[in-house]
């Protein structure tokens, strides 16, 4: 079937949700249009022989009610694990980062006392070379 | 059966409150339609009753997240879609199958409703649908709901909702055409 313009009114058309001053339009439409026509026909073929599926299903409420229980032990049970989880990952995450940041505390430090001590000798450096010149004065 | 969006309302107020009876309630109206719905998504009886299950262990848990108590139909039966859908995906992670949105149209299953000849091939055609026709196909022609409403349900627009069931209906019409029915 080509494609019309008019499918989706049909849909409409067919179901009864079309506005009223559409519905003539669409029946002039009919007449005129036999792949439409044939859509209309096949829709109330399908609705005559599509009968609901109602199975019958005795025990189908007793059983939703009896299962909730258990799933929600099973949702607490899985929502715990879910939690336990992201409690871990959340420490490790902290870990590694608390490692970090000590490790660059330390590095930091015995950069300073290196540079403490570097200073020092700079300093030191000169008293102790005219120390060691003293004696020959 | 004819919806009363009012007392609706009121069970799902109850159910919020925590009110188990009312719950009861609410299941007693809603469970065979939703079972009936999953079923014709999946075609598979137990699937469909553990979906059934999980729709209103969701309704139970999450009752009080629902803004709008009058959407409750709409609220429903998304989550039977989605569930389905969920169904699907996990069933097709599990098994790697390319096509296994279409139901299980072997049905084994003896207890299902024995269908023959016209029925039977019916249900075949509409197994073959896409997910989107499918959908839409029995949430018109089963649960007789607006398309509006489809469309709230499907978050979808009405248009595309018309365009799924016109062409489910052309590719069902194609294939009884082709069974010679």
């Amino acid at each position: 079937m080509r494609k019309c313009r008019f499918e989706k009114q049909l849909v409409d058309y067919f179901f009864g949700e079309l506005k009223p001053e559409r519905k003539s339009i669409v029946e002039e439409h009919l007449r005129k249009c036999e792949g439409c026509r044939g859509w209309i026909d096949a829709a109330y073929k399908i609705s005559s022989m599509y009968s609901k599926i109602d199975l019958d299903e005795p025990n189908l409420r007793s059983k939703i009610l009896n299962g909730i229980p258990l799933k929600q032990r099973c949702f607490r049970k899985r929502l715990l694990s879910y939690s336990l989880m992201t409690g871990i990952a959340f420490a490790a995450i902290c870990g590694i980062g608390l490692f970090q940041k000590t490790t660059d505390i330390v590095t930091h430090f015995r950069l300073y006392r290196d540079l403490e001590v570097i200073s020092c000798l700079d300093r030191i450096g000169p008293l102790v070379g005219q120390n060691a010149e003293a004696p020959n004065d | 059966m004819k919806t009363d969006f009012t007392f609706d309302e009121n069970l799902i107020t109850g159910v919020c409150a925590g009110d188990e009876k009312t719950f009861e309630e609410l299941v007693a109206r809603y469970s065979a339609r939703i079972f009936n719905l999953a079923f014709g998504l999946t075609g598979d009886r137990s699937v469909a009753e553990e979906i059934t299950q999980d729709v209103f262990f969701t309704v139970w848990q999450k009752a009080r997240q629902l803004r709008n108590k009058e959407a409750f139909r709409t609220w429903i039966y998304r989550i039977t879609l989605n569930l389905s859908k969920e169904h699907f995906r996990r069933q097709y992670r599990r098994k790697g199958l390319i096509d296994r949105m279409k139901p299980q149209m072997d049905r084994q299953d003896n207890t299902i409703v024995e269908e023959t000849g016209v029925k039977e091939r019916l249900n075949a055609a509409i197994a073959n649908l896409s997910a989107y026709q499918r959908q839409a196909f029995l949430l018109k022609y089963q649960e007789e709901l607006k398309i509006s409403e489809i469309a709230r349900i499907m978050k979808c627009r009405e248009g595309t909702v018309k365009t799924h069931i016109f062409r489910a209906v052309h590719s069902l019409r194609r294939h009884l055409e082709n069974e010679k029915m």
